[in-house]
Formats: C-alpha cells, sequence, structure tokens
C-alpha cells in the first residue's frame, strides 16, 4: 500500500470545474440506483464490488489540488459497502480529506452507488452501476453464472479511462457560432429543508404509456416531458414575474457526437426555455416552441461549437497560468452569471440495458443528482420510466403540477419519496 | 399500495399523507424505500456556541471595565485583539482538523503574519523575525516528522506540505541575508536544517520529489 511513487492523471475538461463549485449545499454528488426483486445481501455486494473495481480501477482515485490545476491521484484505499445512513448525495470531495470519490450503500431492495461528478458523468456511472449489479446477480445465484452471459460494459480498458475531450479537440482548427446571450431567466424560490437536505420524489410510470402520449403529440417522450415540466413551473410562478423566460438546462452525452467509450467525463449542457409572458399559454406552443429548441440546440453545428467552446477554455494560455486558487474564484464568478440564465436542469439518461436473462431480478433503476434549485432526471428500463425530482426546497408543488399534468392525461404514476418523518419541519 | 385521491397517483412506503399534496391516502402500508436519516445537531456545535460568547463576554467586559479604570490606556483594544488572534489561529486549526499535515504548514503560516502584526503593532521591537519564525519554522518541520512517524505516513503523503516549509525557511534566509534578522543563532539552525533536509531530499529522493513538483505544477 506504502508504495512510494503513485500514478496520478489530469482532470478532464467538464470535470475541472466542480470541485471549485461544491459545497455543503450542492455536493455534486449524484446517485444512481438499481432497485433488485429481493434484498440486497451485504457480504455478497462487496464482493461484487470488488470484481467491478477489477474492470473500473480509475474509480480508486482521489482529487488532489496542484497549483495550477486540480489531479486525480491514485488511492488504494479499500472501499466498504453499507447500510444507508446519510442523507442521498451527501458530500463525497472534501479538499482536506483526500478520500474515495464514490460510495456504494444499500438498502433493503435497493444498490445505491454515489459518484462525485469530477470522476465521471451519467453515462460513465451508469456502466459502473450496471457491472456492479451483473456481478452481484452472478455472485448471488449460481444459475446466472452457468449462463456465463456478456458483461453489460466491453469497452477496452484504455478507452474507459480516456479523456476524450483531450482526444476530439481539434485546437486552432475549430469551428465555433457565435454566442447567443441570454437574459435572466425565472428563478424558484423558496424555504430549504434544513441540514442542506434533498427533497427527493421519484414518479414510476410505464414507458409504454408515455411514449404512445408523445406519438400522440407528434413527439418525444424528452420533449414531452420537458414541456409538461415547464408549463409546471408555469402553474407557481408569480404572475409579476411572468416576463422571465423559464430554461431549463439540459446535459448532452458527447458520446453520441463523438466517438468515445470513456467512463470518465463527456458531456456538454444546452439550454432549452420558454416565455410565458410573450407566447401563449396551451400546451401545444409550448410543445412546439420546446421541440424547436431541442433541434436548434442539439444540431451537430451547435454541440460540436459548444465542445470546442469548452475546451478552449482550458486551453486558454492565460487560464493556464493562473493559480488554481484564482481559477476557483474566476470559476465561482461564472458559475454565478450562468446560473441567472437557468431555472432547472432535465436530464434524460434513456434506456438502461442489462443482459435479458438478468431482467427478472431487477425492478427498476432510478437516478437523481445534488441541486440548489430543481432537477429532473429520469431513465428508463424495459417499461419502467422513472421520472426523479431532486430540490432542496420544503414545498412541493411543482412535483405535484407535474404528476397530476400526466395523471390528467390518463397515465398511471407511482410515487415514492424520501423525508417522511422530517426531523421538525412540517410536510408542506 | 396507498392511493391519493386528489393527486391520482399510488403511492410505495409507509406514508399517512401523500408525499406530492398532503392530503389523507387510503390503503395499506408497505416497508419504506427510503431510510429513515434523522441526523442530530453534533454536541460539539453547543461547546463551540459557549466558547465563542464566552470570548465574546470577555471582550464586551473589557471594554466595560476599559471605560471604568482608564489607567494604563485603552488596554481593552490588546484583549480584543488577542481574543481574534486567538480565534483566527483555532478556526484555521478546525477548519483542518481533517488533514494534520495541512494543518501544521496553515498555522505556521497564520502564527507567523500574527506575530508580525502584533510586532508592529506594539512598535516594531523585531522579535517576530528574530524569533518567532524561525523557531516556527524549525518546529513545523520537526512536528511534521513527528506526526508522519506516529500516523506510520509515507513521505509522498506530506512532501507537498514539507516543500511548503522549506519554501519558509527559503524566506528566513532571504531575510538573514538582508540583514533584517539581528539574532543570528535560531534563524541560522533554521537555515541549516532547511538546507541539509533539501540536499537530502535532492540526493536521496530526487524521483519522487520530481514526481511531485510535476504533478503540483502541471499547466
Amino acid at each position: 500500500m506504502k508504495k512510494e511513487t503513485m500514478y496520478w492523471s489530469r482532470v478532464e475538461n467538464a470535470a475541472k470545474i466542480f470541485p471549485s463549485l461544491t459545497n455543503r449545499a450542492d455536493t455534486k454528488v449524484f446517485r444512481f440506483s438499481c432497485e433488485l426483486k429481493e434484498n440486497i445481501e451485504e457480504a455478497i455486494l462487496q464482493k461484487a464490488l470488488e470484481k467491478t473495481l477489477e474492470s473500473f480501477p480509475f474509480y480508486l482515485s482521489s482529487l488532489r489540488q496542484g497549483f495550477f490545476w486540480y489531479f486525480f491521484e491514485t488511492n488504494l484505499t479499500k472501499p466498504f459497502v453499507h447500510e444507508e445512513t446519510q442523507p442521498p448525495c451527501s458530500e463525497l470531495y472534501n479538499p482536506d480529506k483526500h478520500g474515495l470519490l464514490f460510495s456504494v450503500t444499500w438498502y433493503r431492495a435497493r444498490i445505491n452507488l454515489e459518484v462525485y461528478h469530477s470522476l465521471t458523468d451519467g453515462t460513465g456511472a451508469l456502466k459502473f452501476l450496471q457491472m456492479l449489479v451483473f456481478h452481484y446477480l452472478e455472485e448471488k445465484y449460481p444459475n446466472v453464472k452457468e449462463q456465463k452471459l456478456t458483461p453489460p460494459c466491453d469497452a477496452p480498458m484504455g478507452e474507459r479511462i480516456s479523456d476524450s475531450f483531450a482526444r476530439n479537440y481539434a485546437g486552432k482548427d475549430r469551428k465555433v457560432l457565435p454566442k447567443k446571450k441570454l437574459s435572466a431567466a425565472y428563478h424558484i424560490k423558496g424555504k430549504k429543508l434544513p441540514m442542506n437536505h434533498l427533497r427527493v420524489i421519484e414518479g414510476t410510470m410505464s414507458a409504454a404509456q408515455v411514449l404512445e402520449k408523445a406519438h400522440e403529440y407528434h413527439t418525444t417522450i424528452s420533449v414531452f416531458l420537458c414541456s409538461i415540466l415547464l408549463l409546471s413551473i408555469h402553474d407557481l410562478m408569480p404572475k409579476r414575474l411572468e416576463k422571465k423566460p423559464i430554461r431549463l438546462s439540459i446535459p448532452v452525452n458527447l458520446r453520441n457526437y463523438f466517438p468515445s467509450e470513456s467512463a470518465r467525463n463527456f458531456f456538454s449542457v444546452v439550454t432549452v426555455g420558454y416565455n410565458f409572458g410573450k407566447q401563449p399559454h396551451d400546451f401545444a406552443s409550448v410543445l412546439e416552441a420546446v421541440r424547436k429548441g431541442f433541434k436548434e440546440e442539439l444540431s451537430d453545428e451547435n454541440i460540436e461549437s459548444k465542445f470546442n467552446q469548452q475546451c478552449a477554455l482550458e486551453h486558454n494560455p492565460l487560464m493556464r497560468i493562473i493559480p488554481l486558487s484564482l481559477k476557483n474564484v474566476s470559476i465561482k464568478v461564472a458559475n454565478i452569471c450562468t446560473e441567472k440564465t437557468q431555472t432547472a436542469a432535465f436530464s434524460n439518461l434513456g434506456r438502461i440495458r442489462m443482459p435479458e436473462e438478468l431482467n427478472s431480478y431487477i425492478r427498476q433503476f432510478h437516478i437523481f443528482t445534488s441541486t440548489k434549485r430543481l432537477q429532473v432526471c429520469l431513465c428508463t428500463f424495459e417499461d419502467k420510466l422513472s421520472i426523479n425530482f431532486t430540490a432542496p426546497f420544503i414545498e412541493k408543488g411543482m412535483q405535484r403540477q407535474f404528476f397530476r399534468r400526466l395523471t390528467d392525461l390518463g397515465i398511471d404514476v407511482e410515487i415514492t419519496a424520501n423525508n417522511k418523518r422530517g426531523n421538525g419541519y412540517a410536510d408542506l | 399500495m396507498q392511493i391519493c385521491d386528489k393527486c391520482h397517483v399510488t403511492i410505495r412506503g409507509d406514508w399517512d399523507v401523500c408525499p406530492l399534496c398532503g392530503s389523507r391516502i387510503q390503503g395499506e402500508k408497505e416497508p419504506s424505500v427510503f431510510p429513515d436519516v434523522s441526523s442530530s445537531v453534533g454536541k460539539y456545535r453547543m461547546l463551540l456556541r459557549w466558547t465563542v460568547f464566552i470570548s465574546v463576554a470577555a471582550g464586551i467586559l473589557s471594554i466595560a471595565f476599559n471605560s471604568i479604570f482608564r489607567a494604563g490606556g485603552i488596554w481593552s483594544l490588546f484583549v480584543l485583539a488577542g481574543l481574534a488572534s486567538v480565534w483566527v489561529s483555532l478556526f484555521m486549526a478546525m477548519k483542518k482538523l481533517q488533514n494534520m499535515q495541512k494543518n501544521i504548514v496553515w498555522q505556521t503560516v497564520v502564527l507567523s503574519i500574527l506575530a508580525v502584526l502584533w510586532d508592529l503593532a506594539t512598535g516594531w521591537h523585531n522579535w517576530s523575525l528574530d524569533f518567532v519564525l524561525p523557531i516556527l519554522c524549525t518546529t513545523a518541520i520537526g512536528m511534521m516528522f513527528l506526526f508522519a512517524k506516529i500516523m506510520q505516513q509515507a513521505l509522498r503523503e506530506y512532501l507537498v506540505y514539507m516543500l511548503i516549509l522549506l519554501f519558509m525557511g527559503g524566506v528566513v534566509l532571504v531575510l538573514l541575508l538582508l540583514g533584517l534578522i539581528h539574532v543570528l543563532y535560531p534563524a541560522l539552525i533554521c537555515v541549516t536544517g532547511c538546507g541539509l533536509l533539501l540536499a537530502a531530499l535532492i540526493i536521496f529522493k530526487g524521483d519522487l520529489l520530481k514526481g511531485e513538483l510535476n504533478k503540483r505544477l502541471h499547466l
């Protein structure tokens, strides 16, 4: 364990900003859960974790500070799984502790993987969880092991730990579209839960039912649900603030645009919004605007331009020679400006596929993330579409409006939530 | 499975009311999906509050007494500055409690700055540079080794902090060369010790040193 030289590596582009923006109110931790049909056995999960780490050695790192940049350093501390005892998305990165940047916990039938965002993005973490569940089921059920199934993640190791930002950045030949300047957006205000707790509300529904509804409106699930979210936020928006647009930031998986099988960070963010003060309030108009917004924002040229801007900033000589402490300050300031233009975030992780033989053991997947505002994450497993809201607020009007709008359309929704017995605060 | 008639949703878990709208729900409760994580306010927080209160009270009382007993000038200012200094140092110590080696560096830096400020405020007798700076630096290096021994830390784990202290030793050397230090021995011991240590690091742990500088200074 006490080797004198330790491996270290650079922190990739998108991961660079998280440490500067991490605090107790926004831990930059997200959680992926897999709910099985039987309760979890800790010893087996531990074994599965050890096996999974063999394919993801990069997870055994901690984040350290250099003079100019953060960097990852190998950390051979053995991670242990344990029963969930902390509130969801609790702190993982502490600049003084040099600990691991992920944790695996379980509660009843759920396996929870919590990851600090610098380590990987949603797609990367999902691969880890899929492998973990795969190994768990193999360990637990001998008949599964006998079938010798193909693991859900089979990218070569080198690919998995590669920095896709560095590989795909064209440098001087980059194409960049002119930047659009965004005005201030509507901000959700409300009393916060004590101790920086997060309110998690998960809605599960039939993917087929939602898809059918989306098709009725000739659109996709993402556009359909984004529009409903915009309307739900508008439902509770004070009339006097209606002139401000409601904007959703939407993380984009760059693996769909560039060749990459990296299990580290590789994403960008686009924005889709609607101004209820200027535009009509009916569903069809919102839907049409969102559809157009998605089409423009997710076009190849726009994503490439965003990607190049993201990389250009990192490669800027001036930016590189500023000491880290000053970078932290400038990133914080830049973030305040960006946050002003955003209302909430919407993230669709898409369809999760496991080897078919394992589907009967798995009930569903969930994903949610720490946030200072309102965040919606969704993922689909078989026919179960889970839409998970996280927010630091006591009030949950928007979540209620959102799910009521869905049930009004005839979609059956099943709700789970945390914070049943709030300590000392009323469940409003 | 429980049902909320108002939201028209089914609810999993052992809820008494609908988690969306708060109205009464019907049906059979199920085991909760999330654990009940009720975190409590630490008892140390109360202790901390009392300590803060006592020191604030001491500050206020000293001003009050000073306004009655005026002999000796405005001595309450010293009490206030003293309290502030203790708190600055204590605050840093608590903030870096998780990492003792980092804590040693921070304390050395904070105490040095405080010493220079006090020296300045009390008519500059040069004691901060003559004694405090070199002795602090030497002691900090000693403590760092001691702590590493006790905690069985490898050199690579605290090398960067050691380098910062060596840099401080360099500052002492510069002050000595500029003639700003008037008492030779404390400074000489500090500078010699740092020199020996640096030489040993370069000769015996050159690769480690190079690697450390590489990763800490990469652009």
